[in-house]
Formats: C-alpha cells, sequence, structure tokens
C-alpha cells in the first residue's frame, strides 16, 4: 500500500515539476530585406578598419552574407574626403597616413552597394588623444603611468601578447564605462611572471566615443537577455547607421610594448 | 438565518445582524426590504445593515441559498429578535453566498462577487483549490503565464493588485514560485473582485481590489475537515468556545520534502551528494468573540511559508592525510505574516469597523561554501535579504438616512522596507574578513501614508442612483510629500426592470511599487517606497456597460466597456540580474513608464437545472511606453491578450456526484522575435535585428479542464470526497515562448504543461 502511494505520488510530482516540452513548430517567419552592415572604427593613429556585409533572414544565420560591390567613403563636414580599400570584399581599410584627421571636424561614413540603398551614419568628433606616459619594469613587475585621462569617456587597457614577432592572444585588462566609474590617474602594475614565455608585451590603451560606449553596452545587455528564452524582452543592440545595420564609432589609442631582454627600460 | 433586530420606534430606524443558523457566520450581502415601501438595503460584508421602515410595513429577508424570511416590523419590540431560517440546501457546513441584490440593480460595476462553490469546483492545475486562478473566469482577468497564479486586471501589472485577508494587507500571493496561491480556501467566506468603480474606502493601488473575508468560525458546534492533495494536505477545524467565542484553525503544508529526506541524510552522514528541497506551509487563524449582540471583536492571523534548498557535497581524499571537502548549500525562504484585530459594532444607524493590522513580507535567499582543504577550513557566505513592513489602522463608518447611503473614514499606514541587503562573508583560519556589500538601495527606508475619504450613495429615484466619493491622501516619504485626491463617481439608471445602464469614474493611486526578479528560477517580489524621482503610480479609470438580468430564467448578461491610462510605471532594469553594481533605488529600475488599455467584455451566466454555464469573453488593447524601451514607442504589454474567451460548467447530477470543465481560448500572448541576422560584426559575433518589442504572437491558446466529485455520507453522518482532476485533458502544448534556434534557425516552441492529472480526498466531520 505505503508502495502505492509512494509511486503514485512520485509519478504525480514528476508530471508536475519534469512537463516542460521543447519542440520545432511552424510559425509565420518574417524578414524585412537585405540590408547593408556596416561596422567602422576611426583613429587618427591607425586610420579606419571597417567590414561591411548584409542582414540575413532570421531562419538561415548561416547563408552567405557577402557583398560583391560594396564602396566605403569617409565624410568630413558632409563631403568625402577618403575611399576605403578592401581586398576581400569584407574588411575595409583608409590607412592612417592617407588621412589628416583633426579633432574639431566632424566624420560620418557611406556605403554604396548595386542594388542597395546608399545608407550613412551618424556624424561625430574624434575623442581627445589619449596616452600612457610611460612604461617602466623590473625583474618582476610592469608599470604604466597614465597621468591625464578625460572622465568623459570610456577606457580599455588590452594587452597582447607577443613570441618570436607572432602575436599568441590578446586579453582586456580594464573596460572602464564612464556611466559608473572614471579612470583614476596614477601608476597600473602587473606581475610579469606568468607572462614569462613571451617575448615582448604590446598595452593598448583605448579612448572610446561615447557611441562605442553604448554599442558595447547594448551588445553586453542582449547578450545577457538572449541567453534566457524566458527573458521578458530582449536588448537591442545601438546602430547609429541610417538605412542599414551597424555602427561608425572613432577612438584614439595609445601603446607601449615591454620586451624581455631590456628590462628597466 | 438567524435575523437579530433591534428597533428604535422614535426614529423608526431599524438596525440588525444577519448570521446563519447552521453555524451563526455572519451573511454579507443579504436583502433587507421593507415590502410596504419598497425601500431596501442589504447587509455590510459583516452581515450588519440598518434600514429605515415604518411601524406597520413587512421586512423581507432573503438571500441566495437561504429560505426568505418575512417579519412584521410591528411585531418587533425595543429587544432584539432572533429569526431562525433553513438554507434551502445544506452541503454540510458550506457556506454559499451570493450577492443577492441583482448585478443590474447594483451602483457598482467592475465588482464581481466570486462564489466559494466555484472556487473550489474550478478544475486546476494540481487539484488543489485556488482563489486567484478561479477569479481568472471573470472578463478582463488574466494570470499572465501558464500555470501561474498571479493577477493582470483590466491592463493592470501584478504588483496593482490591493490584496486583503481580512483586512490584512497580502503583499505577495503565491506558494510554488507563483503556481498556487497563498490562500487557503477552506477559510474563506467572501470574495469580492473590484476590476474598476473602486468604492472610496479603497486605496493605494493601480489597478484591482480583491477583498477576501474569511469564516468567522463555528458557533453551534466543533468541525472541521482533512484534505489529501498531489501537492499538500490540509487540516480545518472550526468550534465555538463557550457562548460568545468561536475560531478557526486552517494549516496545510505541502510534504515533496518527504521524497527528499534519504538524500538529506547521505549528505548529512557525510556521504557525497546532493539534494533539491522545496516545502511551503500556511496556517490561518481566527478567534471571533461576539462581545454583545451588535458588537464583535475578531483576532486573524495568518502565516506562509516557502522555502526552497539546494545543498551538495563533494570529497576528494588527496593524500593519506589529505583531504578534500566542499560543502554548497543555497536556500530562499519567502515569508508572509500578517495579523489584524478588528472591532466591528452597530451603533444605532452607525455601524464602525476599526482595525489595527500587522503585515510582512520578507524573502532571504542565502548561499554557503564551506571548503576544508588540508585541515585548513574556509566558509563564504553570501546572503540577500528584502522586506516590507507595514503596520495599518483602519477606520470605517456606515450609515444610512433616508435615500443616502454614506461611507467615511481614514487608513494610516506605517511602511518600513529593506528593498535588499548583500552581505558577504569570508572566513577562513589564516584570517578573518567580514564586509557588507551594499548596493545602493540597502538602507531601510520608511514611509507613511495616511487616508480620509467619505462616499455618498444616493438613490436619486426608483430608475437612477448615484455614488460619488473622494478619497485624499498624504503619503511622506525621504525627500518628498505627495498630496493626492481621488475622485470616484459611479452612475446606475434602470431602462426597464431588466435592463440597466452603468459608467464610472475612478483615479487610483499607488504609493508602493513592486518589481519581480528571478533567484533559482523563483520569483521574489522587492518592495520599494516612492522618493523624490520614484513618483507614485496613478491610474485613470472610465467605463461604461449594460447589465440584463432575468430573475426567472436565472439568466444574466453583461457588457462592459473601459479604458484606462496610467502613469509613472515602473519595471526591473533587466542588466541588474547580472549583479550590477547600484548606487540607488532609481537605478534599479525603469521609471516614468506609461501604460493604456481600452477593452470590451461580455459576461453571461445561465443556470438550467442544475448545470450552471458562465460565459465571458473580453477583446482588449494594452499598451506600455518607457523612455528607455522600444525607443520610447508603445508596445504591447506581455500579457496582453487581444481576445480571451472562457467557458466554465458546473453539473450536480446528484447528491453523490457533481463535474465542472473549464475551456479557455485565447490569443497568444506577445513575444518580441528578430526580423533579421547580422552574422558578424568584426569583433563580438553575430546578433538578431528587431524592430520593435513584441511585436509578434504565440501560436493561439487553447486548453481544457475537467474535474469530478463524488460525494457519500459515512454512516456517523460525516462526509467524503473523491475530487479527481485533469488539467489540459487532450494535453495541448501551449507556448509559453517561442525562439529562433540558431544552430537550425527553426522557431522552436517551449510549453511548460501537458496533461496533469490530480487526485484528492477530504473528509468532512
Amino acid at each position: 500500500m505505503i508502495k502505492s502511494v509512494k509511486f503514485y505520488f512520485g509519478v504525480l510530482s514528476l508530471l508536475l515539476t519534469a512537463c516542460e516540452i521543447e519542440k520545432y513548430i511552424d510559425y509565420e517567419k518574417y524578414y524585412d530585406g537585405d540590408k547593408i552592415v556596416v561596422h567602422a572604427y576611426l583613429s587618427s593613429s591607425r586610420g579606419m578598419v571597417a567590414s561591411i556585409h548584409k542582414t540575413l533572414p532570421p531562419d538561415n544565420p548561416n547563408g552567405n552574407d557577402k557583398l560583391q560591390d560594396a564602396r566605403l567613403f569617409l565624410l568630413s563636414g558632409g563631403h568625402r574626403i577618403a575611399e576605403a580599400t578592401t581586398e576581400n570584399g569584407e574588411k575595409y581599410i583608409i590607412k592612417a597616413n592617407e588621412l589628416c584627421l583633426s579633432n574639431d571636424a566632424l566624420y560620418s561614413i557611406e556605403v554604396e552597394c548595386s542594388g542597395f540603398e546608399v545608407i550613412s551614419s551618424d556624424a561625430m568628433r574624434l575623442p581627445a588623444e589619449v596616452k600612457i606616459d610611460s612604461l617602466v619594469s623590473d625583474e618582476l613587475f610592469c608599470y604604466l603611468y597614465i597621468n591625464n585621462p578625460s572622465a568623459s569617456n570610456g577606457y580599455s587597457l588590452t594587452k597582447h601578447r607577443f613570441r618570436h614577432a607572432k602575436e599568441q592572444g590578446r586579453s582586456s585588462l580594464y573596460y572602464l564605462n564612464p556611466q559608473y566609474e572614471t579612470l583614476p590617474a596614477g601608476v597600473y602594475q602587473w606581475n610579469l611572471a606568468t607572462d614569462e614565455y613571451y617575448d615582448s608585451i604590446c598595452y593598448d590603451l583605448f579612448l572610446y566615443s561615447p557611441e562605442l560606449i553604448e554599442m558595447m553596452d547594448s551588445r553586453q545587455a542582449y547578450n545577457d537577455s538572449y541567453d534566457d528564452v524566458f527573458a521578458e524582452y530582449p536588448n537591442f543592440i545601438k546602430s547609429n547607421i541610417h538605412g542599414g545595420y551597424g555602427l561608425f564609432a572613432t577612438y584614439s589609442v595609445s601603446s607601449a610594448t615591454w620586451r624581455k631582454y631590456e628590462v628597466g627600460e | 438565518m438567524f435575523v437579530e433586530i433591534s428597533v428604535y420606534p422614535q426614529s423608526n430606524l431599524i438596525t440588525g445582524h444577519v448570521c446563519d443558523v447552521s453555524n451563526g457566520e455572519s451573511i454579507p450581502y443579504v436583502s433587507c426590504v421593507d415590502i410596504t415601501s419598497g425601500r431596501g438595503t442589504t447587509t455590510n460584508l459583516y452581515g450588519y445593515f440598518s434600514l429605515q421602515a415604518d411601524k406597520s410595513s413587512r421586512l423581507q429577508f432573503s438571500c441566495i441559498g437561504y429560505e426568505s424570511k418575512t417579519i412584521d416590523s410591528i411585531s418587533l419590540s425595543d429587544t432584539v429578535v432572533v429569526v431562525t431560517l433553513n438554507p434551502t440546501h445544506t452541503t454540510l457546513d458550506e457556506v454559499v453566498v451570493s450577492a443577492y441584490i441583482p448585478e443590474r440593480e447594483q451602483v457598482q460595476m467592475g465588482k464581481n462577487t466570486v462564489p466559494v462553490e466555484i472556487i473550489k469546483n474550478i478544475p486546476s492545475l494540481s487539484g488543489e483549490a485556488d482563489l486567484i486562478k478561479s477569479v481568472s473566469y471573470l472578463p478582463g482577468i488574466n494570470l499572465g503565464k501558464e500555470g501561474y497564479a498571479n493577477l493582470y486586471v483590466r491592463g493592470g501589472d501584478r504588483g496593482q493588485n490591493l490584496v486583503l485577508l481580512d483586512g490584512i494587507k497580502i503583499y505577495n500571493t503565491s506558494h510554488v514560485g507563483g503556481f498556487l496561491s497563498l490562500f487557503n480556501t477552506d477559510v474563506v467566506k467572501h470574495v469580492d473582485v473590484y476590476k474598476g468603480g473602486f468604492p472610496a474606502q479603497y486605496g493605494g493601488r493601480a489597478s484591482s481590489i480583491i477583498d477576501v473575508i474569511t469564516k468567522d468560525g463555528n458557533r453551534e458546534r466543533l468541525g472541521g475537515k482533512v484534505s489529501l492533495g498531489l501537492i499538500s494536505s490540509s487540516l480545518f477545524v472550526e468550534s465555538p468556545i463557550g457562548n460568545k467565542l468561536s475560531f478557526y484553525l486552517a494549516c496545510r503544508s505541502s510534504y515533496y520534502a518527504l521524497f527528499q529526506i534519504r538524500s538529506r541524510k547521505k549528505i548529512n552522514n557525510g556521504q557525497d551528494g546532493e539534494y533539491t528541497n522545496y516545502t511551503f506551509y500556511d496556517i490561518n487563524c481566527k478567534l471571533n468573540w461576539r462581545i454583545t449582540e451588535r458588537s464583535n471583536l475578531v483576532l486573524s492571523m495568518f502565516n506562509g511559508h516557502d522555502m526552497t534548498s539546494f545543498a551538495n557535497l563533494y570529497r576528494k581524499e588527496t593524500g593519506t592525510s589529505n583531504e578534500y571537502k566542499m560543502y554548497n548549500k543555497s536556500r530562499l525562504s519567502i515569508n508572509n505574516k500578517g495579523v489584524s484585530l478588528s472591532h466591528l459594532a452597530g451603533l444605532g444607524k452607525i455601524f464602525m469597523k476599526n482595525t489595527m493590522s500587522f503585515s510582512k513580507y520578507s524573502n532571504l535567499y542565502k548561499n554557503v561554501i564551506d571548503e576544508i582543504e588540508n585541515k585548513i577550513e574556509r566558509q563564504e557566505e553570501n546572503k540577500t535579504k528584502s522586506s516590507i513592513n507595514d503596520i495599518t489602522f483602519i477606520n470605517r463608518n456606515e450609515i444610512s438616512i433616508q435615500r443616502h447611503e454614506i461611507k467615511g473614514g481614514l487608513e494610516l499606514s506605517c511602511y518600513m522596507f529593506v528593498p535588499g541587503m548583500t552581505s558577504w562573508s569570508l572566513s577562513s583560519d589564516a584570517s578573518q574578513a567580514r564586509c557588507d556589500t551594499l548596493y545602493g538601495y540597502t538602507r531601510t527606508n520608511y514611509s507613511t501614508e495616511m487616508s480620509v475619504y467619505a462616499n455618498d450613495e444616493y438613490e436619486i429615484n426608483n430608475k437612477a442612483k448615484a455614488s460619488v466619493g473622494c478619497r485624499a491622501t498624504i503619503y511622506k516619504c525621504k525627500g518628498a510629500t505627495y498630496r493626492r485626491i481621488e475622485p470616484r463617481f459611479s452612475f446606475r439608471y434602470m431602462l426597464t426592470d431588466n435592463l440597466s445602464v452603468k459608467a464610472n469614474y475612478t483615479m487610483m493611486n499607488q504609493y508602493n511599487h513592486v518589481v519581480v526578479t528571478l533567484q533559482d528560477e523563483f520569483e521574489k517580489e522587492i518592495w520599494l517606497a516612492c522618493t523624490k524621482n520614484l513618483r507614485p503610480q496613478h491610474s485613470n479609470q472610465t467605463s461604461i456597460g449594460f447589465f440584463y438580468g432575468n430573475d426567472k430564467l436565472k439568466l444574466n448578461v453583461s457588457v462592459e466597456s473601459f479604458y484606462k491610462t496610467m502613469n509613472n510605471l515602473i519595471d526591473y532594469r533587466s542588466a541588474l540580474n547580472d549583479g550590477e553594481v547600484l548606487t540607488s533605488i532609481e537605478e534599479s529600475v525603469i521609471r516614468d513608464g506609461q501604460g493604456r488599455c481600452r477593452g470590451l467584455e461580455f459576461m453571461f451566466s445561465k443556470d438550467i437545472k442544475n448545470i450552471s454555464l458562465c460565459a465571458s469573453y473580453t477583446i482588449s488593447n494594452n499598451e506600455r511606453r518607457f523612455s528607455e524601451i522600444n525607443d520610447a514607442k508603445w508596445y504591447p504589454f506581455l500579457y496582453d491578450k487581444k481576445h480571451d474567451f472562457n467557458l466554465l460548467a458546473t453539473c450536480k447530477v446528484n447528491k453523490k456526484w457533481s463535474f465542472s470543465g473549464n475551456f479557455a481560448l485565447a490569443s497568444g500572448a506577445p513575444v518580441t522575435l528578430p526580423v533579421s541576422y547580422v552574422k558578424r560584426d568584426g569583433y563580438f559575433g553575430g546578433y538578431y535585428i528587431y524592430d520593435g518589442i513584441n511585436n509578434k504572437r504565440l501560436p493561439l491558446y487553447h486548453r481544457l479542464d475537467i474535474a469530478a466529485n463524488y460525494c457519500r455520507t459515512t454512516r456517523k453522518g460525516h462526509q467524503s470526497e473523491w475530487s479527481l482532476n485533469i488539467f489540459n485533458v487532450y494535453a495541448h502544448q501551449n507556448a509559453s515562448t517561442i525562439y529562433y534556434d540558431s544552430r537550425t534557425g527553426k522557431i522552436k516552441q517551449v510549453a511548460l504543461f501537458s496533461i496533469v492529472p490530480s487526485l484528492s480526498y477530504t473528509y468532512k466531520f
């Protein structure tokens, strides 16, 4: 009797607690058509790097998103000042030495592609120059000196590790959102023991434009909500491209390199 | 039925108190009519009434479920008269009460009295009678996600409902993380649901009022019942104590924890393993002291508790004398407590009720990780706590003068909020540290709310009746004082004897906000006080409707349309779930939201012999707008159901068998689906693009539940009842959400429930 009662409650408890069912369903799909997607990043020291693709239907995320004959232009004050070059039709660049950029000017981009409307971005300025004042190291630690960070922009400090002149990997040491915290001036110190294997380490201190910060924050929020199928609604990724999707953002960067055999530099 | 009457010959005012003969329970909403003059009134929620009558008039008392009683007023002396009436059908101590005054004749609209029989007989998910779920058959009310017992009334949010249990404000109404409501239906005597047209005595919430009155306790004899169900079991006992006292005690507890005893023992004995535990219980208790024939003192208590826990133990031998051991235990406790002391008195023309109540809601999450390695112990503890404490005094007065029924009173509440307190501690043999990590809104906040109100229900002539009221409130919180005046207006006009038209306008303010977050898959609520920047929620509602009723045909039909606007709404800032550091209450929510909802509600009820049918249909449009969401554009509310149809049928075949069925058909809830996909952005990988929040709908929702009850009388004259419930009879998998599977690109549906049968047994003595 007790066994059968236990069995009964066991089965019914199971019915109640383990009844989440997933299955594929036929559902009317909606796609708002192919649109150009551009992600372009501009700095005075590194020029412009961009990627251009097209959107895909949501039910075909692994489809071909390449565009054949897209052209990317950098504009200043509404006038085209340079055109990006590409080798593979996906990555577009304008070298820094081809540009003469000013911190006061407003920059934007335009993308043309046959079969698509011309898309354009919001106009924006370059952020103020950022500088790692100096880098010194002893046998155990590496020290970066940063004296005058601007409080109104986001920062990140990235470490690139090299061995035999080849990059072995990168990691982000700091990401500071100006909405919550600012980068204080001072000394930043890292233990070198973990990087003994590498020949050199390059530190990049980035200063992001507000658009880039906004996009990165929205990207983080998107990732958080996307993982949860029961989230009330997903967070949308910000875009400042008109007629298409993506982002045009500016940044400035300052670099300093530590080399293994130059301790005390 | 007893009718206790005292007469004031000078003024011809008759006052009294009506109660049931079988158990002494007071009966609300009994019709009391002077047959000679046609004047009438009803007893209030506590069975009290007063009526102006001529000496030679005849008074008739009637209520559904009881035989009518007629008394010659002239025969009433200045002493209390007791008139005994028998219930028309006795189902052993069950109190069956319905508003006798037909809905078409009431000035109130947007109010429904839910019969306790329906609450008990409506089929349910687990076989447990559920008060909150049972009211969802009414038009304009939905429960949100399938299986949950959250209320969304006429476009409002779940935190906008004022739920009162014997005057105690209940801040969290569910067990089992939202799947079962907190109310033990064994103790429920009367439930009023207000969707609109709120009387002036209610305030402090923007969308609805659920006023639950529990039984008084049997005054005649000892009685009770024992129930065994799938999720829980319960015990209910009621009895008189002497001539003037009566009480009831009801307890309910789950027993899932019993299945986990072995796993717990294993861990307690130091063996590897893990267990998940869940338990809840609730206790209701009431003591009723009839001081005199015209005054009562009532003490009501309530305690509800939910606890879910998880623990695992991991051990590893790393050498002859070295051992690694990790014990991880987490627990979420949710507590609701309340107590109220009420004094009810009929003082001549005036009925007065004074209530002092205390209510507390709290949730506590605790996680402990205990590690021992090489005989060095390290213990880390995380705790998060949130609570609200409420002490309220309510004074209510009612008086009938000629054609006026005047109500007035005051309400004073003091609140203490602990919105969220997180502490972390670490101790080890080598060092000891303790840190209270305060994420901004951790400080205790205090606020006070004081309201005065007055309401006059005036019978203009035989056809027209109006109710005009006003509620004025001062809410004082840190850094701000809010003063609000809320007008309430209702009007009824009888077009024919069977048909009336009604209209109303009400304004409501809500000073305490709630946001809901998830902890280990369990919903927990965080109550927040208003601040200078977090302003009170505000709602305006206008409605108009036609009500038809034919007593001979036992037919009622109504059509109501409403339009509601809401301001200063809040929503939880989703990024908070990841432990983002906050610096103030304002940062934890998205505020200054707007809402608007318009709808048309149809209700049809008909009794055919022993079959009762009730059908409701709502067509509505419910939207929200927040400056930080959806580019500040209006979007459909998550629980917006454009079409919502419910059919409820109950059939009592004979004394032994009864059946009930419930069919629900509704539009799918809104869902957000992408309109295109970006495969790569150069740095972070692919992402979906959306053209708006809640831009699509889930597939059509439909479900049929049935219940069969078999009741028999034992040799001792007691009753035993078996109840079989089948939730979702044809096992239709209703979508809770849908999403694109990023691997295949196909749309996947998640359904929470398929067919769920359950069986319960009740023994009444």
